[in-house]
């Protein structure tokens, strides 16, 4: 017979009741959110409550019988992998909607397909437009009218030109627009979850498993994966010697051992957008032992000065006189002994016979002074140390720390006084400097090697020279509120934003009131983190920030060393760059065609043409050619030589010692010389036709050919004006007998050969816009103007293409993996259903037991033995 | 157990799909309204690639029909006027011919005749400087600006027809022999390159008497107008045209030659008899000669005169055959211009059928496929509306 009280089985029903309501309110809770975003489905754990151990009177029938069901805990159904993996995917998939985002943008610009006159383009059309232009200007030689057609033309392609550049700036303002938004967000992310950990923690110290507080720190963390690669651990922090709670860690994916940590339970990081950082080193690998400065308090180099070994001051004068004895005799402490007392006593206790102390009247030790040139001994070294204080005028007599390295020789004072260390003291003890600077006291790595550039953080260029340095000393950097300061890259500066590079920083982690985090020293971890393209590789922030900086073909060394991907890699700036070698090899092409070098149309002087010639006040000689008009020497400030030059760019002499002078060639000309020669009028009679010069400037008010953009291009003022025209022929006419032209004023070679350099296959090379390309020299694309332009279009739609497969696929296998996460965390109203059934159903079964006991008992009680 | 299928499972599912519905759906409109096969870049980077090549041709093969209709134009006004011209060299060659050799009274017809063929060297010329296409002189060569052909005076009060400022009745001086002299520096160095040196490079006087004898043949007017009569000026009439990229000059045959020197068309230069090979000069001289005949008897001034006459009679019957060849060179060019206008017509056709191969919808194929997503994207949401309405709840009491 089981042993158990009359009322058990009232406890029995009563826990069944408890039960089954507490399991329908479960039930409720996870109907009711069946449509809160990240909602786990909780569940009622019962266990079955029984008896256990041994009782005086328990049953030797083996009959025991438990007393009913207990709720133990709530529990939220999750599979920690599934979000691993998912998570995974929303940094893939943000990536590649971020990329696809900003391309989608640039093939408004870029992408000519069914746009214009009957699917014909716009920009394309236009420089058929162009084309036909100059053959109608060619059929009709010599009348203004289809001179001034092929101007509108080139100046309606040139504001096409302008257009798209404008677009492609808008297209970066919008896109660092969503930088910031994004680097908001994040911030607000990490905060958001800091707080979370801060309360979950709170919560699970008191016993509470504050589930739905895990939820909501789950749908942050998985908004956050979408814009950085992230890991997410789960480890125990040790709050009492009988309390664990879980602490969550977020740090960023494959950024080594140990990774660089978002956030790290009550503490978590923020994002810096710095608007000048210093220029990272490439080669920088922190795990090189021969770079780190500081020897470690675990014995390993280290860079962080935090956790380097602080040499203190623990030294004892030890007696090194060999002539006195290292045994201590209390009765005379003069006598001898291991340790010289520090500071040196002046009075010492008068001891008795038995060595104790004689007292006063007064109860005190009777003292008594020290002999004259007698050294106090003692066997205690603590009584023996080296004071803590230090005296800067006297450097060797003791210091809280002792200074690392130990100098020897000369050494100066902080006053400027030189003096010379001995290598003993008095006592025979070595000389040792002290200070009260507990960074003077760091003790270094014996193995550092400063000139190691693979174990330093920041690259330093001579700006004369342009020789490279490596750092870790950011005093070494500079000011670097300096604006010329080349050791300082833009980097979120709102007044170049085409140069910035869009690297973040993270800040050391905080918690929510402000304060360090402490490593295992009890020091506060205050050194900020560099994010290169090696440490944040996925999410939409590193995308977005490809998208504005990736040259892809021209890219420079520098960015290559930085990302040994950055040719493959093509954002904006690639565009940018592209659309301006077009505009600058169609320009040049077009100005070098409609030109002739000056010494050839204007009248020179060729009877000595190198020797310099002096100018009217003889004393300052100025090389040009004379020109000549009906025998009057007219000067002209036009130098129209140069002086040659050798592969070193050294000055070539002839025999006689005399520099050498060769004709300029157009370029060699500035725009204003050009203008002053159109204007002086002093054209050969054979060339009395001419009427060339720069066709496309980059300004509308000059004839400037240099510097010029998609953005800038236009029509020159002298093309606009008339007083430059397209250049008919580049040959010159007859000279008749009496001196006047036989005029070809129809003569239309140049025209023809400039229709022949639209079809023409040219090499486009990276320097026509970059100068710094890695490619230099070596063409990213060789064939027509138009070609070229396809071309431009063709190589977005390929990076559309694949990227738009790669989105279509991470959005399948995150919706996979999000159906797979609802599978187990789901709430199904048909389970939800037959649950609040099944649970209604023990319910009332429950109340039945209840019900049936009572009728019981009441038989028992009132019923039985009256 | 099977894997769980909870209800915002079957709701993201069902989402995605039909937003993959509707993606389709409107691909497929944006086909049949447009009517093209891809509406960027990206939908098919190969065929857009090829596309955009076929139109460039397509628009290069316009502007070449263009040219080939300008250059007709003014081949059919050339054609036209020499036509003319030839029909008076025909007339005057008749006439001149038919008073030859006549001794009796009707020799009295020399001297009006002589008048005539003044009259019809004057009307030649005329016919020759009125042929203009726009502002251009058609028979200009280079100079199309300025009228071909003027008229002087000799020192003996003759006339002399200028062809650019250049006497066309200029003696002919042969060219140096190239093996024992070679062609200076500054010389243009082909055998069929007629043109002058560039001014300013050939030297006044040369260094030694065979640099000099090429600067007496370059200072020629006989050189001028071998110059003069070979201009060339090239068109792009869909024939490759091409520059050879070493030396920048036009490659052969991938252009058209639609200069028409006038010089060329009625010859020019005098024979050792100083008797012109211009037809207009011939006609002058013979007019001069007929105009000194008497005018009774039409007798000749002079034995000279006579023997002058015969040989210009006979020249003129040679200048009309040049003439009437240079007719047939311009009706050559011109039936090619009209050939090849069908050429570029054609190309052009093909290249546009071409473009719509590759760009344009099949109609009834696209409005297939928008029936069959539009079906389909209807089906995605009655499978919405049916699906994801029960639940187990809907049936409990």
């Amino acid at each position: 017979m089981a042993v158990m009280g009359t009322f058990s089985s009232f406890t029995t029903a009563r826990l069944a009741i408890y039960a089954s309501q507490a399991s329908l309110n479960v039930t409720g809770h996870n109907i009711a959110n069946i449509n809160t975003t990240g909602y786990t489905r909780q569940r009622m754990d019962l266990v079955s409550l029984g008896a256990t151990g041994w009782s005086e009177y328990s049953n030797s029938y083996q009959a025991k019988i438990g007393y009913g069901v207990l709720s133990e805990r709530v529990t939220q159904l999750r599979d920690p992998f599934l979000d691993i993996r998912y998570r995974d995917e929303q940094a893939n998939l943000g990536a590649a909607e971020a990329t696809l985002d900003g391309l989608s943008q640039l093939r408004n610009i870029l992408d000519e397909v069914g746009k214009g006159e009957d699917g014909f383009g716009v920009i394309e059309a236009q420089l058929n437009e162009f084309f036909d232009r100059l053959e109608g200007l060619k059929q009709r030689v010599g009348t203004d009218e289809y001179d001034n057609l092929v101007r509108s033309a080139g100046k309606t392609l040139a504001t096409y030109l302008n257009d798209a550049a404008k677009e492609m700036e808008t297209i970066r303002n919008n896109q660092i627009a969503k930088l910031n938004e994004s680097v908001d967000k994040v911030n607000g992310l990490l905060n958001e979850i800091r707080d979370l950990n801060e309360q979950i923690r709170a919560q699970s110290i008191c016993g509470d498993s504050a589930l739905e507080l895990r939820d909501a720190r789950n749908v942050a963390i998985d908004k956050l994966s979408s814009y950085l690669p992230i890991d997410v651990t789960y480890s125990m922090e040790k709050i009492d010697q009988n309390t664990e709670v879980e602490k969550l860690s977020i740090s960023l994916k494959e950024t080594g051992k140990p990774p660089i940590t978002l956030v790290d339970g009550i503490y978590a990081t923020q994002l810096i957008t710095n608007e000048k950082i210093p220029r990272p080193n490439p080669a920088y690998d922190p795990t090189l032992s021969s770079s780190c400065q500081y020897i470690g308090r675990d014995g390993k180099p280290t860079d962080i000065p935090r956790e380097a070994m602080v040499v203190k001051n623990d030294n004892v004068v030890a007696n090194k006189d060999p002539n006195v004895t290292q045994t201590y005799d209390p009765k005379d402490p003069t006598a001898g002994g291991p340790y010289i007392m520090q500071p040196q006593p002046k009075e010492l206790p008068k001891l008795d016979a038995d060595g104790k102390p004689v007292l006063g009247t007064d109860g005190k030790p009777v003292m008594e002074p020290v002999p004259a040139g007698k050294t106090v001994y003692t066997d205690n070294p603590d009584k023996a140390r080296v004071t803590q204080t230090f005296d800067p005028a006297n450097p060797t007599a003791g210091g809280p720390y002792i200074l690392q390295p130990q100098p020897t020789g000369k050494y100066k004072l902080p006053d400027g006084t030189e003096i010379t260390l001995p290598g003993v003291d008095a006592t025979g003890n070595p000389i040792v400097v002290y200070t009260d600077n507990p960074n003077d006291a760091l003790k270094l790595n014996p193995d550092y090697d400063p000139t190691d550039p693979a174990g330093h953080k920041y690259l330093m260029i001579d700006p004369a020279t342009g020789a490279q340095t490596t750092t870790d000393d950011l005093a070494a950097m500079g000011d670097p509120d300096d604006p010329d300061n080349p050791q300082y890259i833009d980097n979120f500066n709102s007044e170049s934003p085409e140069d910035n590079r869009y690297l973040f920083q993270l800040d050391s982690l905080k918690d929510r009131k402000g304060r360090f985090m402490r490593d295992k020293y009890g020091q506060e971890i205050k050194e900020t983190t560099d994010l290169t393209d090696r440490t944040l590789v996925g999410g939409s922030l590193q995308a977005i920030r490809e998208f504005l900086t990736e040259e892809g073909e021209f890219s420079s060394a520098y960015d290559i060393a930085m990302d040994a991907g950055a040719t493959t890699k093509r954002g904006l700036p690639y565009y940018q760059h592209v659309l301006d070698s077009w505009a600058v090899e169609f320009a040049r092409a077009f100005n070098e065609a409609n030109q002739l070098a000056p010494d050839v149309v204007y009248k020179t002087d060729t009877t000595k043409p190198e020797q310099p010639v002096l100018s009217k006040d003889g004393i300052n000689p100025v090389l040009y050619n004379a020109l000549q008009i009906d025998g009057t020497t007219i000067q002209v400030p036009v130098e129209t030589y140069k002086k040659k030059l050798d592969e070193n760019g050294n000055e070539v002499l002839d025999q006689a010692g005399n520099v050498v002078y060769i004709p300029k060639e157009i370029s060699d000309y500035s725009t204003a010389e050009m203008d002053a020669l159109r204007e002086s009028g002093l054209l050969k009679p054979e060339y009395a036709f001419y009427d060339g010069g720069v066709l496309f400037s980059n300004r509308s008010d000059g004839n400037d050919p240099t510097g010029i953009t998609a953005k800038n291009i236009t029509v020159s003022s002298g093309w606009e004006t008339g007083a430059i025209r397209v250049l008919n022929t580049r040959q010159p006419d007859g000279l008749n007998e009496d001196g006047t032209a036989d005029t070809h004023n129809t003569r239309q070679d140049n025209i023809l050969h400039m229709i022949t350099m639209m079809d023409q296959k040219r090499p486009f090379n990276p320097e026509l816009s970059v100068g710094d390309s890695n490619s230099a020299g070596s063409a990213f694309f060789r064939g027509s103007f138009q070609e070229f332009y396809t071309a431009i279009s063709a190589t977005l739609a390929m990076d559309t293409n694949i990227t738009n497969a790669r989105q279509v696929n991470y959005t399948v296998t995150s919706l996979d993996l999000d159906n797979k996460r609802s599978s187990v965390s789901g709430v199904d109203l048909n389970e939800e259903a037959t649950s609040m059934m099944q649970f209604q159903k023990s319910y009332s079964a429950a109340c039945r037991l209840l019900t049936t006991m009572d009728s019981m008992l009441d038989k028992l009680i009132n019923g039985t033995a009256i | 157990m099977g894997m769980r299928i909870t209800t915002n499972m079957m709701m993201n599912s069902y989402r995605f799909d039909l937003m993959n519905a509707t993606n389709t759906l409107a691909g497929s409109r944006d086909k049949v309204i447009t009517q093209r096969k891809f509406n960027s870049y990206s939908e098919d980077p190969t065929t857009a690639t090829h596309a955009w090549r076929i139109r460039r041709a397509y628009a290069k093969n316009e502007s070449y029909k263009i040219n080939n209709s300008d250059t007709g134009a003014r081949f059919n006004i050339a054609w036209e006027t020499l036509g003319s011209i030839k029909t008076n060299l025909y007339d005057a060659n008749a006439k001149a011919a038919a008073v030859r050799g006549l001794t009796d009274s009707t020799a009295s017809a020399r001297q009006p005749l002589g008048q005539v063929l003044s009259n019809t060297a004057d009307s030649v010329i005329q016919a020759m400087n009125s042929a203009k296409y726009g502002d251009h002189y058609i028979f200009s060569g280079e100079n199309a600006l300025n009228v071909p052909f003027t008229w002087g005076k000799y020192p003996d009060g003759s006339d002399k027809l200028l062809y650019r400022g250049v006497d066309v009745n200029a003696k002919k001086v042969d060219m140096p022999d190239t093996v024992q002299n070679p062609r200076p520096a500054w010389a243009p160095q082909s055998a069929n390159d007629y043109s002058l040196p560039e001014p300013g490079k050939m030297p006044a006087t040369g260094k030694d008497a065979n640099e000099q004898a090429w600067i007496d043949y370059y200072s020629s007017d006989w050189a001028k107008l071998q110059a003069l009569a070979h201009e060339e000026t090239n068109v792009d009439l869909g024939m490759g045209l091409e520059e050879d990229p070493a030396t920048g000059k036009l490659i052969d045959g991938t252009a058209f030659n639609m200069a028409l020197p006038g010089i060329s068309m009625l010859g020019y230069g005098v024979d050792e008899d100083g008797l012109p090979y211009n037809g207009v000069m011939a006609m002058k001289a013979l007019g001069e000669i007929f105009d000194r005949c008497d005018p009774k008897t039409g007798e000749y001034a002079s034995k000279e005169d006579e023997d002058k006459a015969n040989k210009l009679l006979d020249r003129i019957g040679e200048v009309t055959d040049y003439v009437s060849n240079s007719y047939s060179q311009v009706d050559t060019k011109k039936t090619f211009l009209n050939s090849n206008e069908t050429r570029l017509n054609s190309q052009g056709d093909y290249l546009m059928e071409e473009i719509l191969n590759l760009e344009q919808i099949d109609m009834a194929d696209a409005i297939t496929s928008f029936s069959w997503d539009y079906y389909c994207y209807n089906a995605a949401l009655k499978i919405g509306n049916q699906l994801l309405s029960q639940s187990l709840i809907d049936y409990m009491n």
